[in-house]
């Protein structure tokens, strides 16, 4: 985040406005909305554009999701959760004002929230959004890079760009009118793993995954990933020096 | 948040213009600025990852083992991860020449497949209007005691996701067994006419093309298609060259615009049937410009036209006979019908000119379900033909299927009311003969008449004996044409309440057949059980049974010859060979019999090799050679025909027909159709008139309704629907409309408008400027959705020669829902 | 008169980009470019009215290179509309 935030230059004359302005424009940027592609880490209830009224802004524990009659007509661009609503982003140091250690907690947290999107470890994640824009530069927007989006972060992708993210990840938004799910599952899927094992206390871990669709280990394991996953040691690039993938994991030897 | 912007506002009334722009381009630069996170922030994050409480996630004790994906006719291999009994986990197989590695969000998800709560785990027997659980012994006695009685009046339904073993005893039971024809399968709904387009223009069925052409191709054109959703990894594959930035042109000929359309560099919307136009319109003008491949053409072509009465080889005609009938396609003409503008005709065509570019087309439903299919089949490969554009890496007519063994099972091993396997038919005495050589019956136990094909079946079946109807019992296996079937009420729900008809049902869930259903066997399904696909690329695949099926669910082949063991016990002649053993009869290797007829000794030998090692026999004739099944075992699938080299070796067939690459074309031939229905090694070009589609909208029903697919669901949605991630994902069916089509009415997105047409009517919630987006006077919708069968509205008119029924037009009224 | 602050992401395709930042700058009338920040450029759309504005953000994203418009700040002001003290930042 190597922006100049504070002075919020812009192109237009800002004339003989003063201070006045600075404190409203700070305002607006300062009101983290929900999401600009929209939010990112809240489970449910995401808003759409039919649903925005001031009452619901101010509420704290998201948004109702709406039905399916009240969605516009005619969408103003890609993203209907977007578009009439006014959103500044947050700066990405909002995210990691003080160093904090990973604790246990942090991990488990991190690791459920990974798997309420996640069918099994490995599965891709659902999309916790509304999506109509289908090209892949408008995902990579924010997911290129990642993104902190208000009280949001838009994780950064793992594995090399495709071009058509929405092949494999399925919008997980209700889209329709809410219907109850079509039928119960009792599929238990791989957990996520918690832990890559270690040859004595001290020594760097064996990767507890394996790295397809996963080669960008600094994704999850970097500043943008979720607090509970991140390294300790950032400033070494080469992950794989140290930490071995497993012949297990990674199916080396499935050849059949 | 408002009241604060009142507040900031009022000092700035004087120049409230030049404000706001400045207060939007503040937000605008912001959010634009603000974005990527930099490296610094590194230096703020967290300590080593000490002790935790978590536990190994054990993830080395899940066993991990290769099958095709479930779905779709594209093929991808996954990775199956098995953990105590349960599969656990899916992955792309990165050994998959298919997908590399890839998946789409269904085969990610496939394992989840065989998790729905509501499994069907017991037979089920309809007594006095309610499934009840019996005992497979009294469900295979009284299936056995159904056909026994009658056993003309019996006819198998089977599908294009049947395993090649599956569809092969099914074909054998009821051809070689029973003597009966009526055998038919799902795909008749699906890829009909696309068998039949290739055999009027090759003499042989199946593409000669394969997925390497999206590699090479500079042009891919998608007919009516969109893969973008229904076939997305082999799209992935076309589109992601552009990232490693070589170009590809996408021109998408289509009657509405879809994801496959975002994709394009041009959008063809044609008025739906006039694809017959289009097509004469590129032939025409190559002819008219000379730059049709004239040397091909002479080598390689022949012409054909439509005979009177029309039959699938039709007649012979000149090359100046075939430029008369289409002078009449000039682009303005093409234009007048089609909707499309006589400039993209021409550019079109002239792509088409160019020997520069090579150029793969691509379809499927589109072109198949359509009351002229194997036309519409027949004058895409002419105009590949004419402009050369075959033969060559990326030069290539390929028509997708949409399950996945519709060539393997369907296509391949005959599982057609006409067919015998290896592409062979009943008509013809030789075949006959064969087969009856083969499967060591006696001679003339093949009937030479054709069985009732899938329309005819039901329609049938539907029908009181005592109305003329022909059937009374009948078995369906691995689908749910409770839902696929074109205008159910007729071809389908009418079966409810007629006392003498009993039908039986092969299922894994509760589905709208089973609903109807007097006898549901419950199956095992995917690696509950061994199996072998064959995908659209010629691709035979193998895996093996992983987890163990729930309950009582048993595999589909262990029911075919249970029953076929009682009728056997019964005294049915058809169930002896010709030595008087069981037509089923295997043995261990000292020659002794296995009773494979009993649960418990179904796995005593790999029964999915015996018949495929019986089957294979059959495929040599049409030169579509398969490999034994331990080559199969060892690779992610073989494109035949596989033939051994004089090393030994198994080599597969990337391009067929064409020298160095099909063994079976003689050097210096360079391109030899030696299936050739003139049999002179020609290929037929032919050509088709347009003609006006047998219901269009007029005044009553002044809309056209097309159906189709979604990305997140599979054929009727049955496996996909109970699928968490895709059921929250697609919940329910739609439909499309344009926007000033739902201004007119007064419709917005989320109203319940009411679809009619002449058949049946349903009410769906409109979606305007949704996932797909139909011209004006067009409307789509989805038929996954069980709770909306919009096969209720469909027309049931099908194609000629395939007898595919056409599921993409009628006409329909369209009106918002008035609530009363 | 409608103001509407967007954000424009480009496509990858760098041509793509310039040619559809060539053809916006010749929107002046209406368009207002900021400054661009990798693939996206903040602007502010000028309209009569509110569905104006939605059109022209809609012909904005027809353009090829361009690959998302995203409204992030709509104000308006139409005095039979809104009282001239107040600033909406909805625009139904």
């Amino acid at each position: 985040m190597s922006e100049d935030r504070g002075g919020l230059s812009t192109p237009l004359a800002v004339g003989p406005l003063g201070p006045a302005l600075t404190l409203f424009l700070t305002g607006v940027v300062a009101i983290a909305l929900v999401g600009f592609v929209v939010g990112v880490s809240h489970p449910v209830s995401v808003p759409t554009a039919g649903s925005s009224s001031p009452s619901a802004l101010e509420s704290s524990e998201g948004l109702p999701s709406v039905t399916y009659s009240e969605l516009r007509q005619h969408p103003i661009g890609p993203n209907r959760d977007f578009q009439s609503w006014p959103v500044a982003f947050a700066t990405a140091d909002s995210l990691s004002t003080e160093p904090r250690p990973v604790t246990a907690a942090s991990k488990r947290l991190a690791l459920d929230e990974r798997s309420e999107r996640r069918a099994f470890n490995g599965a891709p994640p659902t999309i916790p959004h509304a999506v109509d824009a289908t090209s892949s530069a408008a995902c990579l927007g924010c997911h290129g890079g990642g993104a902190v989006i208000g009280d949001r972060v838009a994780r950064p992708i793992p594995h090399a760009a495709f071009e058509n993210c929405q092949q494999c990840h399925a919008a997980e938004l209700d889209v329709f009118e809410k219907v109850p799910a079509f039928a119960h599952s009792s599929f238990e899927g791989l957990p996520e793993p918690t832990e890559g094992s270690r040859a004595w206390p001290g020594a760097p871990p064996v990767m507890p995954h394996s790295t397809q669709m996963r080669e960008e280990c600094i994704a999850c394991h970097g500043p943008a990933g979720r607090e509970g996953l991140r390294t300790s040691h950032p400033e070494r690039k080469v992950c794989t020096q140290c930490h071995a993938s497993s012949a297990d994991l990674e199916r080396r030897g499935a050849e059949r | 948040m408002n009241q604060q912007r009142a507040q900031q506002a009022s000092p700035f009334e004087s120049d409230r213009r030049n404000f706001l722009k400045l207060t939007a381009m503040a937000a605008a630069t912001s959010v634009a600025s603000s974005t990527a996170f930099g490296s610094s922030a590194f230096g703020e994050t967290a300590f080593g990852a000490d002790s935790t409480d978590a536990t190994e996630a054990g993830a080395s004790d899940v066993r991990w083992d290769k099958a095709p994906c479930r779905f779709c006719g594209t093929g991808c291999h996954v990775q199956v991860g098995v953990r105590e009994g349960k599969v656990v986990a899916i992955a792309g197989d990165p050994l998959a020449e298919v997908n590399k590695g890839l998946l789409c969000m269904k085969g990610y998800h496939v394992g989840l497949a065989l998790y729905g709560k509501d499994r069907l785990t017991q037979p089920l027997l309809r007594v006095d209007g309610e499934l009840q659980p019996i005992s497979w012994e009294r469900a295979i006695q009284i299936a056995a005691e159904k056909i026994h009685a009658a056993p003309e009046r019996f006819a198998f339904y089977g599908s294009g996701q049947w395993t090649i073993p599956e569809g092969y005893a099914a074909q054998k039971f009821m051809k070689g067994g029973l003597g009966n024809n009526h055998i038919d399968p799902n795909a008749r709904l699906c890829m009909a006419s696309a068998v039949t387009g290739f055999i009027a223009t090759y003499g042989v069925d199946e593409p000669a093309g394969c997925y390497d052409d999206l590699d090479q191709c500079d042009v891919l054109i998608t007919w009516g298609n969109n893969p973008a959703e229904m076939h997305p990894v082999l799209y992935s594959r076309v589109v992601d060259r552009r990232s490693r930035g070589e170009t590809v042109e996408i021109i998408d000929i289509s009657t509405r615009r879809t994801r496959t359309t975002e994709h394009a560099q041009r959008h063809l919307v044609f008025r739906p049937h006039s694809d017959l136009a289009i097509a004469n319109g590129i032939a025409h003008l190559l002819i008219a410009n000379g730059n049709y491949d004239e040397e091909f053409v002479n080598k390689h072509c022949a012409f054909r036209a439509p005979s009177d009465p029309p039959t699938l080889p039709g007649r012979p005609i000149s090359f100046d006979e075939y430029k008369g009938f289409v002078a009449e396609y000039t682009p303005e003409h093409v234009e007048k019908i089609s909707g499309v503008p006589a400039d993209e005709i021409r550019y079109l065509a002239a792509l088409f000119g160019r020997r520069d570019v090579k150029i793969t087309s691509l379809w499927c439903m589109g072109m198949n379900q359509h009351t002229q299919g194997t036309a519409i089949n027949c004058l895409v490969h002419g105009i590949h033909l004419l402009s050369g554009h075959f033969g060559r890496a990326g030069d290539a007519p390929t028509s997708l299927t949409g399950q996945p063994s519709a060539c393997g099972t369907v296509r391949e091993v005959g599982t057609l009311a006409h067919a015998l396997p290896g592409g062979r038919v009943v008509m013809n005495s030789e075949h006959r003969a064969q087969s009856e050589q083969i499967w060591n019956v006696p001679a003339g136990r093949i009937s030479p008449m054709p069985g009732f094909h899938t329309v005819a079946m039901w329609d049938s079946f539907c029908t009181p004996l005592a109305d003329g109807g022909k059937l009374d019992t009948l078995w369906v296996q691995v689908t749910n044409p409770g839902q696929t079937l074109p205008n159910l009420h007729k071809l389908f729900n009418r079966k409810e309440g007629l006392e003498d008809k009993f039908l039986i049902v092969s299922e894994v869930y509760p589905t709208a057949t089973t609903a109807l259903a007097d006898l549901v066997f419950p199956s095992a399904m995917w690696v509950e059980k061994n199996g072998m696909f064959g995908n659209s690329e010629r691709r035979t695949q193998q895996w093996f049974k992983q987890v163990e099926p729930p309950g009582d669910a048993r595999d589909d082949v262990w029911q075919t010859i249970a029953v076929a063991h009682r009728l056997h016990e019964l005294g049915v002649p058809g169930m002896k060979d010709k030595d008087g053993r069981f037509l089923f009869r295997e043995e261990d290797s000292g020659g002794k019999e296995v009773p494979i007829w009993e649960w418990e000794h179904y796995y005593d030998l790999n029964v999915d090799e015996r018949l495929f090692e019986e089957y294979r026999k059959f495929t040599r004739l049409k030169h579509k050679d398969l490999a034994p099944y331990s080559e199969y075992v060892k690779t992610r699938g073989l494109r035949w025909p596989v033939v051994q080299s004089d090393a030994g070796e198994w080599r597969e067939t990337r391009f067929r027909f064409v020298e160095e690459q099909d063994p079976y074309v003689a050097k210096g031939k360079g391109i030899d159709f030696y299936h050739s229905p003139t049999h002179d090694g020609r290929a037929q070009v032919w050509f088709s008139p347009y003609v006006d589609p047998p219901e269009s909208p007029d005044e009553a029903y002044p809309f056209w309704l097309c159906t189709g697919r979604v990305i997140e669901h599979w054929h009727t949605g049955t496996m996909t629907r109970r699928i968490p991630q895709l059921d929250r994902a697609m919940p329910r069916a739609y439909v499309e409309l344009h926007r000033a089509d739902a201004e007119a009415l007064g419709v917005t997105s989320g109203d319940v408008v009411v679809i009619e047409s002449r058949r049946g009517r349903i009410e769906l919630p409109a979606w305007i400027d949704g996932r797909g987006q139909p011209p004006r006077g067009s409307v789509f919708v989805p038929f996954f959705d069980e709770s909306k069968l919009i096969n209720e509205v469909t027309l049931d008119a099908y194609d000629p020669f395939s007898k595919q029924p056409d599921y993409k037009k009628c006409a329909v009224s369209v009106r918002k829902l008035v609530k009363p | 008169m409608s103001v509407s602050g967007i954000v424009i992401t480009l496509g990858a395709d760098e041509q793509h980009a310039e040619s559809a930042l060539k053809a916006m700058q010749k929107e002046q009338e209406w368009l207002e470019l900021g400054e661009r920040s990798g693939l996206r450029v903040p602007a502010v759309v000028e309209a009569p009215n509110d569905p104006a504005a939605e059109e022209r953000v809609r012909m904005l994203l027809q353009l090829p290179g361009v690959a998302l418009v995203d409204v992030v700040f709509v104000g308006f002001e139409d005095p039979t509309l809104a009282p001239a003290s107040e600033v909406s930042s909805d625009p139904s």
